[in-house]
């Protein structure tokens, strides 16, 4: 059996097939050139090879489900409080579909708590939820610090790029740790919100655009990794303290946090599993591109470090 | 390869594209997709007995364990470029400037998630397929922004369905990297068609976006692949 005639053949259909049904030709003229062979050659599911970096839950680090749903809920009690406290500051323009908008997302938030607090009853105390169901004794009573961002309480688009970052860093956070989740029901739950998370974050961004800041795209450009604090460190990597916390405790309940593998991808981050996305995939793209095309995890240690979430956390 | 010898294999011209180019297309699909199989028999080279042909060309039947899931998704991600690319050649009249700029980046984002896909699969990704978009109007912009929204919210659905359905790590990442910018593109067009309306009642329930199973999934990309049949029978369903 000769295996490059496989790849011949493989090549060939390619070759045929996608250079009429994409107006990117270069792309595909590009199949069965160098890299594309090796693209093929590759073993199927070439799965060592696409990750060069362990991180927790990937080598048999024991994670219980209950601390990660815990962590989870711990950000968004955070977003939950936010936005109230968004909505309380009355900056959002009067008549305008941002109010609905906020308050969509608000709900939406307020419904991932119930989820994983359980929904409070008379009197409010909450009964049930995720995490208890998991053995674990839900975080409560976390509140956003408002006084740790300048000018929030009077300017709108403060709010607004706070909104941003929270959601931003609620994807990035959930894709952390929801790959942990073992047993398709609880990792399908935290997809479920991962996935809401995004469609906020889009929607926030997308406000931002439509209010003159054209460079916040619904998606996460290069240029995001750049920006100044509060805000920047939200896409960069990296914890602040050289021994990275391996807990994390408010208002009495402790959750474990896995161990810190070292900085996670930043969201410029063009390179996916060795492979040069920009380059290496069988045409040129750019670094935008490259970059918004996937959105990186981060781990808990980056997520409640003081410079991002953990520093707004009161 | 009996089947292939039936069929021009010169380059059709552009105008026989529609029909000519959709039978070897077919043809090819079908002869490739016996999934290794007929690939591993086509192998032996000349000199080796014809391959076997498989008992129905419209049929493919996406292979079992992590390879077919993972095809399964290639599948989402050619549907989507396919469709953008179609939409980034002709923009309808009625698009501004700010549209095409996004539909240029959803293009993008489509294709290097698809490349990356692929390039994952080695030799076991899913032949390009001729998808059929005809139950769309990519004439205009509320009738692109629509087949955009349907396409993404089912993108979306579908990987949080399979997602869980990886047992290597790796995958469920990277994967994950993938489905929350998919989030983003859905949440993008429904704003673009209607604003506001980012997590819609038909797309989001009780705070929670929906979810497809493979078969639930494959059954709504069927219009799209037309006379070709994907089976999802042998994926994992736990």
């Amino acid at each position: 059996m000769n295996f490059f005639q496989i790849i011949d053949q493989l090549a060939e259909v390619d070759a045929d097939l996608l250079g009429r049904f994409d107006s990117r030709r270069a792309v595909f003229n590009a199949l069965g050139t160098g890299a594309k062979r090796t693209a093929m050659a590759a073993t199927p599911l070439f799965v060592s090879a696409l990750f060069n970096k362990a991180y927790a839950g990937e080598t048999g680090i024991k994670t219980d489900a209950k601390d990660v749903l815990n962590y989870a809920l711990a950000l968004e009690l955070l977003e939950a409080d936010f936005y109230a406290q968004l909505i309380a500051a009355g900056q959002i323009p009067a008549g305008t579909p941002a109010v609905a908008a906020i308050n969509k997302i608000k709900t939406h938030e307020d419904q991932h708590v119930d989820l994983l607090a359980g929904a409070a009853g008379m009197g409010g105390t909450r009964t049930g939820g995720a995490v208890r169901a998991n053995g674990g004794t839900p975080f409560s009573g976390i509140r956003f610090n408002a006084s740790a961002i300048p000018n929030f309480g009077t300017s709108y688009d403060t709010q607004l790029l706070v909104a941003q970052v929270l959601e931003d860093t609620g994807v990035r956070a959930y894709k952390g740790r929801a790959p942990e989740l073992l047993g398709t029901e609880l990792l399908t739950v935290a997809l479920k919100i991962h996935s809401m998370e995004a469609r906020h974050a889009a929607h926030v961004r997308y406000m931002r655009y439509n209010r003159g800041v054209t460079t916040s795209k619904p998606w996460i450009t290069v240029a995001d990794s750049a920006l100044p604090n509060p805000a920047g460190p939200a896409y960069k990597n990296g914890i602040t303290p050289a021994t990275a916390p391996t807990s994390f405790t408010y208002g009495g309940v402790t959750i474990a946090l896995p161990p810190y593998a070292g900085p996670s991808p930043r969201e410029d981050n063009t390179t996916q599993s060795g492979v040069d996305i920009r380059t290496q995939l069988g045409a040129t793209y750019s670094a935008d591109d490259a970059a918004a095309s996937f959105d990186e995890y981060l781990q808990a240690a980056e997520v409640l470090d003081a410079m991002r979430a953990g520093g707004l956390v009161m | 390869m009996t089947d292939f010898e039936n069929v021009p294999v010169s380059a059709p011209t552009e105008t026989q594209l529609g029909t000519a180019l959709r039978r070897r297309t077919f043809l090819r699909v079908a002869g490739a997709s016996a999934a290794s199989a007929a690939l591993v028999l086509a192998g032996c080279g000349k000199d080796a007995p014809e391959p076997v042909v498989p008992p129905d060309p419209n049929l493919i039947t996406l292979q079992a364990g992590e390879t077919g899931l993972l095809n399964y998704c290639f599948l989402f991600k050619q549907l989507q470029a396919a469709f953008y690319t179609k939409v980034v050649a002709a923009y309808p009249s009625d698009f501004t400037a700010a549209d095409k700029t996004f539909f240029a980046d959803l293009h993008d984002h489509e294709v290097v998630q698809r490349q990356a896909l692929s390039f994952a699969l080695g030799n076991n990704y899913l032949p390009p397929l001729p998808f059929v978009f005809t139950s769309f109007t990519l004439t205009t912009r509320a009738g692109v922004l629509a087949a955009a929204q349907q396409l993404e919210d089912l993108g979306v659905a579908a990987l949080v369905g399979a997602l869980p359905l990886f047992s290597t790590f790796q995958l469920r990442v990277l994967l994950a990297k993938m489905l929350s910018v998919e989030g983003r593109h859905a949440a993008l067009v429904r704003d673009l068609a209607s604003p506001g309306t980012f997590a819609g009642p038909d797309a989001v329930t009780a705070g929670l976006n929906r979810t497809l199973t493979p078969t639930a999934g494959i059954a709504a990309t069927a219009a799209f692949t037309a006379p070709i049949v994907i089976s999802v029978a042998n994926l994992p369903t736990v």
